[in-house]
């Protein structure tokens, strides 16, 4: 389990590696934390030329909030992003999502931006952007873009990042007041890609109905999935056990996931029905009509 | 004198081992890094069936870096033979293997070239340019299909694709099952599963300037063993090659037998006169060293209205793989004589055929052919309660073995030694409070969840048995093991053992031994070297079936006895009293009120300046033991689990397992040993499945997809001992280190069966939870 031979160059600046990307293009691929690629690699089922480090890009790891957006550097760690008090006072799921996500030691090397670009429809990080609604500012030598992360995800393992582009920065949006937040997955062993899980965010009018629910399964298709039907479903519904089962129903009824090894099809839609009614039962729990008086904040 | 020192045996004085492994100053073979080394790398086949037309190394071994390339027929020019099969049974189709490829392939990952070359990274590099051409054939997946007359079969010049066979008991009197009050009739398979120790195979080979001799360091449980049968396929005499093992970071009868590899990196380096060395990886010790367990029993029961078993018949089909590792169809045979469990049943007829597919061969493994035999009893003692309507503990009572009736002769020929098997039974309801069970179902229920609880009882061979019986059963070794101890003038004492260590503490435990019989600390004055088939006595087969304790333990028993004798004839001449007066206690020899250090013993002996008439200079006693039998450690265990019906995620929320392994060297040793195998055997009920394709392409090539359990999936494990000695082993003690394996993956089914009510797929393991789901599904009646 030894890679094929390649080069290595370690950009001392984001610059350097979007002009590195520039010149190597399809020949080469950024390493951030190495959690997925270098196991790709010692498979040999990735044979870059290249490898453009960009693991130590200091510029590049950060969590700031601007205008209620938190913005997350794509070097950041994902254990740094685990513990931020910044990202889990908006955002409380993602915390909670990352701590599914493989073991601690994994996640004090493996980036963010590294997850995301990875774009694996069974990895947490994913499933949180989509549900989160959060925005992928990505860069090549020739300017930036902003990608939705609806348009961000574009099938299994691949994302809408072009050869010659790099992944800068996550945005994410703030959570609609009051909303309750959720993510709930099932894996074989602790730290294993998950069987199933799901991603919610129910807000409430002032009259405690649902309002602008979103919902986001993982393992469920080839991207991140956002079951729409089931967010239509809700809309201007309380969230009673009733309608929130119903939901569920109706989530795991738009899916027809892949089997494999770990789980066939028709269980792995029941587990996400099971997975799907427990986030938003949790969530429903954590939600409140927005506060008029918004003490603190 | 100040305070005594305690007995060192049934203390748990901290292993001898940790302090160096705990601080990573462990030496493994790969820590080894001679100047001039070259590494190794197998190419191996990618489809799981095919005739190999032709192999082209020329751009291999023209790329820079690259020393060498090799096929089969260039080692038979070197002088290799095929490997020799170590236990062969009469009729067996393959008595000996390849060691690459020729003609055919067999199952993805069997090695075809080896290349050699100046980093593993040049030489995996290489590996790609070997050109195979290969003409597919249909793979066989499984043993069922293998033995369909139509199959494809592996080897064209055999009748059909069954390796070996062999029926344990007599013919079962066709007349019980056909007058009985009750008879079942039950299918039971287990999954493929992989050893997976820490560390994967390795071997380092040097050849010694100035001589043919080559020494090896080879991650392996036994070295004189490896010692003979590499030798031997590399063609040259025992005396050739010697055999080191080094710290080996686990086992689990993996590394019991020899593999082509091992014999392939010592021919090599004997060869070219450079070290060669190999390093198994993770994916080619998943795919490329041995799987083990797979196989399908169809068992007839026959019992009377009380629940007595009266008779067992049937087939077990064992899934080989390709072709036999070094012990064949061995734990095939194991597992057809064990059927019968710990319960008296007379008439038994259980025929064991070991049939070949395109899938890596099978193995030794922790427990070898147990708990194979256990799934099926104490699933089929389970059905048999359900079917009279009686607790399942009752039945296991009305069947066991009693104590007495021990030395108990089973119908397939295995003598048990001893031990009260409803008194470890008893204490496992006790301890598991299982009266109480019904109302803790109830409160499960209330928060949705589906609790159940259940049992399995085992009794496991260890220790092998008497080297004659083994011979007539055909192995290539036999028991025996031989024990040397030598004093240093300090009077501290070296033992020195043939036997190898996979982590199991052996050199505490013999130096625990040998400190009691010597009036030594185990900690500070007695030191052990273990497995050099040159440097250490002869041990015949190593660290396998739970031996070492039993057998090395008995042998460094009787030749610290011999060095004491020694001692106390010496000792009686400095103090003028009978030697028989002489005690050895605290480091010192004492009688009546006088006292001499056993230094000073020891200067005497080795100088021989000061010793009484008739006593010969030296300090160094040698022993060897061969047990009449072997012994047979028991138990009961109790499994409660807890289902969430949502994913079919089981739960276990208690484990209690009572374990009689006879005398205690060192209880935390002998836990830690349970502990680990219990560990391994929920992993196997719950998680690890090697599985392949209808192709025969393995899809669990990685331990991201074959699933062992870490720590959060091990629940705590609560652990009795009973204490019953071995009457005819020196110092009592029973194999300890399989026991543990046999009843977790049945009492986990029987637990299943009890939360949710029985149902056909409780017969088959893995319970993994799309399984399990699916079991609920379809004891509600619905899918
Ligand atoms: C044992 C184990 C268990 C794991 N379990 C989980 C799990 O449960 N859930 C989970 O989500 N993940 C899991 N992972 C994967 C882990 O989270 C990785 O860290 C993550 O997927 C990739 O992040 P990385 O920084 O390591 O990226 P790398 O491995 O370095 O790169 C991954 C891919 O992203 C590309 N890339 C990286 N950064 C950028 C960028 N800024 N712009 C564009 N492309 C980029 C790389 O070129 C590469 O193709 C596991 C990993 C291991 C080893």
């Amino acid at each position: 389990m030894k890679p094929a031979p390649f080069d290595y160059v370690r950009a001392t600046h984001p610059d350097q590696a979007l002009e590195l990307l520039a010149t190597a293009g399809d020949e080469s691929k950024l390493l951030a934390g190495g959690q997925s690629l270098i196991p790709m690699l010692n498979f040999r089922l990735a044979r870059p030329a290249v490898l453009i480090d960009i693991g130590r890009l200091g510029e590049l790891s950060y969590i700031n909030r601007q205008d209620g957006t938190l913005r997350i550097g794509a070097t950041t760690r994902q254990a740094q992003l685990e513990r931020s008090k910044l990202a889990s006072a908006g955002w409380p799921l993602l915390a909670r999502a990352i701590g599914w996500l493989a073991h601690p030691q994994i996640r004090s090397v493996g980036t963010v931006g590294g997850s995301v670009a990875h774009a694996d429809p069974a990895a947490e990080l994913p499933v949180a952007c989509s549900v989160l609604e959060a925005r992928m500012t990505v860069a090549s030598r020739s300017g930036k873009r902003e990608i939705s992360a609806d348009d961000f995800f574009v099938t299994h393992l691949t994302s809408a990042i072009e050869a010659d582009e790099m992944l800068l920065e996550i945005a994410i949006p703030a959570a609609p007041d009051g909303a309750g937040q959720s993510f709930v997955e099932y894996s074989r062993r602790h730290g294993d890609f998950a069987l199933g899980g799901a991603a919610v965010v129910i807000p409430l009018d002032a009259q405690g109905r649902c309002a602008g629910v979103r919902i986001t399964l993982m393992t469920a298709a080839p991207v991140p999935w956002r079951a729409r039907t089931a967010e239509k479903l809700l809309e201007g519904e309380l969230p009673g056990a009733q309608q929130l089962a119903a939901a569920a129903k109706a989530a795991a009824s738009e899916i027809s996931p892949t089997s494999d090894i770990h789980g066939g099809s028709s269980y792995r839609k029941a587990l996400a029905q099971t997975l799907c009614f427990q986030a938003l039962t949790e969530a429903a729990a954590m939600a409140t009509p927005p506060d008029v008086t918004r003490v603190g904040k | 004198m100040s305070a005594h020192r305690d007995r060192a045996v049934g203390r748990s004085i901290a292993r001898l081992e940790d302090p160096r492994l705990l601080r990573g100053e462990g030496n493994f073979v790969a820590d080894q890094n001679p100047t001039g080394t070259l590494h190794a790398h197998f190419v191996r086949g990618p489809i799981a069936h095919g005739n190999l037309v032709n192999v082209n190394c020329e751009r291999a071994i023209a790329l820079p870096g690259v020393h060498a390339v090799l096929t089969v027929s260039d080692l038979a020019q070197i002088g290799a033979i095929p490997l020799k099969v170590g236990w062969n049974h009469p009729d067996q189709q393959i008595t000996e293997t390849e060691l690459l490829a020729s003609d055919r392939v067999r199952w993805v990952g069997q090695a075809i070239a080896v290349v050699l070359a100046d980093s593993l990274y040049i030489a995996e590099d290489a590996g790609e340019l070997v050109e195979l051409e290969l003409e597919p054939l249909p793979a066989i997946t499984s043993a069922s299909a293998a033995i369909d007359p139509d199959a494809t079969k592996l080897y064209p010049d055999w009748p059909d694709n069954v390796l070996a066979e062999y029926t344990a008991g007599d013919v079962a009197n066709p007349g019980l099952f056909a007058e009985a009050a009750i008879t079942l009739h039950e299918q039971f398979s287990i999954q493929r599963l992989a050893a997976s120790p820490l560390e994967g195979r390795a071997a380092l080979a040097v050849a010694q300037p100035g001589s043919d001799r080559v020494t090896a360091w080879i991650s392996t449980q036994a070295a004189h063993h490896a010692s003979e049968v590499i030798a031997e396929a590399c063609g040259w005499p025992t005396s050739r090659l010697r055999v080191i093992t080094p710290d080996v970071g686990g086992g689990f009868g993996l590394k019991e037998a020899v593999f082509a590899e091992d014999v392939i990196t010592c021919l090599l380096a004997g060869h070219f006169g450079r070290p060669v060395k190999w390093i198994e990886d993770r994916r080619e010790n998943l795919i490329g060293s041995a799987h083990c367990r797979q196989c399908e029993w169809d068992i007839e029961l026959a019992a009377d209205q009380d629940g007595r078993i009266l008779a067992l018949r049937g087939d077990l089909l064992y899934d080989m793989g390709g072709e036999p590792t070094g012990v064949g169809i061995g734990f095939a045979r194991v597992a057809a004589e064990m059927l019968g469990g710990p319960y008296r049943i007379e008439s038994v007829e259980v025929k064991a055929r070991g049939v070949v597919t395109n899938k890596t061969p099978a193995g030794a493994y922790r427990g070898y052919g147990g708990p194979e035999a256990a799934f099926a009893i104490e699933r089929l003692i389970d059905l048999l309660a359900l079917r009279l309507n009686l607790p399942p503990h009752e039945v296991r009572r009305r069947n066991f073995v009693q104590p007495d009736q021990f030395p108990y002769s089973s119908a397939s020929g295995m003598v048990y030694d001893s031990g009260n098997y409803e008194e470890a039974l008893d204490l496992a309801l006790a301890r598991s409070d299982f009266a109480g069970f019904e109302r803790r179902r109830e409160e499960a229920q209330k928060l949705g969840l589906l609790r159940g609880i259940g049992m399995a009882s085992f009794v496991k061979p260890s220790g092998l048995t008497n080297s004659r019986i083994m011979a007539g059963a055909g192995t290539d070794h036999g028991n025996s093991e031989t024990v040397t101890i030598r004093m240093t003038a300090d009077g501290a004492a070296t033992v020195l053992s043939g036997v190898s260590s996979q982590g199991q503490g052996h050199e505490t435990i013999l130096a625990q031994v040998c400190a009691d019989v010597l009036g030594l600390d185990p900690e500070r004055e007695i030191s052990v070297l273990l497995g050099d088939s040159q440097m250490t006595p002869y041990s015949s087969a190593g660290a396998i079936n739970s031996r070492v304790a039993i057998i090395a333990g008995a042998a460094a028993r009787l030749a610290a006895e011999e060095l004491r004798a020694k001692l106390q004839l010496i000792a009686a001449g400095f103090m003028d009293v009978a030697p028989t007066a002489v005690v050895l206690a605290d480091s010192q020899a004492v009688a009546g009120g006088k006292s001499v250090p056993i230094a000073q013993l020891a200067k005497a002996a080795l100088t021989g300046f000061e010793l009484p008439d008739g006593v010969e200079p030296g300090l160094e006693q040698s022993a060897t033991y061969d047990p009449p039998n072997g012994t047979f450690p028991y138990g009961t265990h109790v499994a409660e689990i807890e289902i969430e019906p949502g994913s079919g995620a089981i739960e276990i929320v208690r484990y209690i397992a009572v374990n009689d392994s006879g005398i205690l060297l060192n209880p935390a040793i002998v836990n830690g040993q349970l502990i680990g195998a219990i560990a391994q055997g929920i992993g196997g009920a719950l998680l690890e499945e090697i599985a392949y394709d209808s192709n025969g392409q393995i899809q669990t090539a990685s331990l991201m997809d074959y699933l062992l359990p870490t720590a959060c999936e091990i629940p705590r494990i609560e652990i009795e001992h009973l204490c019953t000695p071995a009457p005819h082993i020196p110092g009592g003690v029973k194999g300890v280190g399989e026991s543990g394996i046999l009843a977790p993956a049945p009492a986990i089914a029987n637990a299943l069966a009890n939360a949710l009510g029985p149902v056909e797929a409780q017969n088959h393991l893995p319970f993994s939870p799309p399984v399990v789901w699916e079991m609920i599904r379809a004891a509600d009646g619905i899918g």
